[in-house]
């Protein structure tokens, strides 16, 4: 649709305030996160901190470190077992061609959809009979446990535009069939990876609910569970909380400014399937 | 020979199958099984530890549904599902409709607004509680200056406001979702028939009521049903900005069966509560997927 000069203004400037609205929280955690502690509680409160102290920052940044590092093990780990498990499982479900398929798919999208409360009471008890309460693996697994079915479901519909030709001619030139999958379909269905790595991140990286529940030992808990315990500690400094949310988002921030185009497609397939 | 190579490659793929099925069962599967269990079952701190645990019917679910609190965690679920989704999906489709428009910064706008969605639900409770404080937060000072308040309002420490403050922040961060599944609708329409439209002299507001709404009404139904289905089940932002309180103003089921489990550890009756909650979204669930599922493309 085609509009006119002056209407082009108007419109740019309307999402020019739309953009700033919506981005104010944002813009707000980080300017917070740089101001003192006698400045976060001045009226009017200021646009811009007086003088950024970027030592508080770094202060608080020496404390979530640890809470960081412990974030990057679940994700990257939650990634491994659920890129492991949704590319053989999805490649199975777009090759196999079986009539109780149909049941499969809905099974795995209403268990995509189902609450995590639901799980994290019965998982609680059945990790706690294990002894793998205060063990990264019991996290690890309760996360998967919605990763797992969006990357199933996400990576069979990649596998369909697969060629299963490309791999026959494999076959003949000797390779197992494992190999075939690996070396031939695997490398195909990239950009699909990519989306169910970016967004499983996204998603374990801020688990709350589980890492909270089964990781009582404050060495082994990640950012969100820090952050969650560092406004209970510092409930009078705002700008230390604020600080902690930075780096907590920090990394967030900087896989969406890099994977932008991969999170909004991910976003949108997944919610429909 | 041809057949031999059928039955091997069919076996391939069902060894494939394997490790997802398993974990399907034993992670997905028998924690529901073992959900339904626990809530049988008299489990407390006091018999966590014994290898069996005495049965006891529904009585988890007569003390539940007995519980003046059910009736108020319902009642704030479905407050906090209906108010949140009303406004996401009404920002978020005005945004889609206004951002579809052709204009510099459109597509810069519309794609910097997605970062709200990837942000940790925590560190969203987290800064909105900072941003709804009462007497330092930004919120009512804006509101303070621009006069539409003359004293502040506590956000989320009045049990008769409290609600409304964790409904702002998770509409807040809901606005993405609504306005990117709804810019894809928008995206997959014809646009011939606008061009139509235009030339039988139809007005942008005739051309919305008549072209874009019955066009769009999978993608509209849809979207409200995953918003429910999204919504309803929200833990972590409130968690992290009221836990429930101030007394139990945004106690919604899930908060419930959290503080049954983990605060009172009385795990039968939160497992109940967990059920009930599973039963009513999984209505919600089989309904999206009978009438919307698939059939966006």
């Amino acid at each position: 649709m085609k509009i006119s000069k002056h209407k082009t203004l108007l419109f740019t400037l309307i999402s020019i305030i739309i953009f700033v609205l919506y981005m104010l929280p944002i813009y707000w955690m980080f300017i917070s996160g740089l101001k003192a502690s006698s400045e976060i509680y001045s009226i009017p409160p200021t646009l811009w901190p007086r003088s950024p102290l970027f030592n508080e920052l770094y202060n608080v940044f020496k404390m979530a470190i640890p809470y960081l590092i412990n974030s990057f093990i679940i994700a990257v780990s939650v990634n491994l077992v659920t890129l492991f498990i949704g590319a053989t499982g999805g490649y199975a479900l777009a090759r196999l061609k079986v009539s109780w398929m149909k049941w499969i798919l809905l099974a795995f999208l209403i268990a995509q959809m189902l609450p995590n409360i639901l799980r994290v009471t019965p998982l609680f008890v059945i990790f706690r009979d294990l002894g793998l309460i205060d063990n990264y693996i019991s996290v690890i697994l309760a996360i998967s446990t919605f990763t797992i079915p969006f990357a199933i479901i996400m990576l069979r519909a990649a596998f369909l535009e697969a060629p299963v030709e490309l791999e026959e001619a494999a076959l003949i030139d000797g390779a197992s069939r494992f190999r075939a999958f690996f070396s031939i379909s695997l490398p195909i269905v990239k950009p699909s990876m990519i989306i169910v790595s970016t967004i499983t991140f996204i998603w374990s990286y801020g688990d709350f609910i589980f890492s909270i529940s089964f990781l009582r030992n404050r060495a082994m808990q990640p950012a969100t569970v820090g952050l969650y315990n560092f406004i209970g500690a510092e409930v009078i400094h705002w700008n230390r909380v604020m600080a902690f949310a930075t780096l907590t988002a920090l990394p967030l921030i900087i896989l969406f400014l890099i994977f932008q185009k991969h999170i909004v497609e991910g976003l949108a397939a997944g919610a429909f399937d | 020979m041809k057949f031999s190579i059928k039955k091997d490659q069919n076996n391939f793929y069902f060894k494939m199958l394997v490790p997802a099925v398993l974990f399907f069962i034993i992670f997905i599967i028998y924690p529901i099984y073992f959900n339904i269990r626990l809530s049988l079952e008299d489990a407390t701190l006091r018999t966590i530890m014994l290898p069996q645990r005495p049965f006891i019917g529904l009585e988890n679910y007569l003390t539940i549904i007995r519980d003046p609190l059910f009736k108020k965690a319902l009642i704030n679920s479905l407050i906090f599902t209906t108010g949140s989704v009303f406004f996401q999906f009404t920002i978020g489709f005005s945004l889609a409709l206004f951002l579809f428009k052709k204009f510099p910064l459109n597509k810069f706008v519309r794609s910097s607004i997605i970062l709200g969605w990837v942000l940790a639900p925590i560190v969203v409770g987290t800064v909105w509680s900072w941003l709804l404080n009462s007497d330092y937060g930004l919120f009512n000072y804006l509101l303070k200056s621009l006069n539409i308040i003359t004293q502040e309002i506590r956000w989320l420490t009045n049990p008769n406001i409290a609600l409304r403050g964790v409904v702002i922040t998770n509409v807040w961060f809901g606005i993405p979702f609504n306005m990117l599944l709804l810019t894809g609708g928008l995206s997959s329409l014809p646009q011939d028939i606008y061009e139509a439209a235009k030339i039988d002299g139809t007005n942008t507001f005739q051309k919305f009521i008549y072209i874009t709404l019955p066009l769009m009404r999978q993608t509209i139904g849809a979207t409200l049903m995953l918003g429910v289905i999204y919504t309803f089940r929200v833990f972590d932002l409130i968690w992290v900005m009221t836990r429930g309180g101030p007394v139990n103003a945004t106690t919604t089921l899930p908060i419930w069966s959290y503080q049954l489990s983990f605060d009172f550890f009385n795990l039968g009756e939160g497992a109940a509560v967990a059920n009930i909650l599973f039963m009513i979204m999984l209505v919600i669930a089989l309904i999206y997927i009978k009438f919307f599922a698939g059939k966006e493309e």
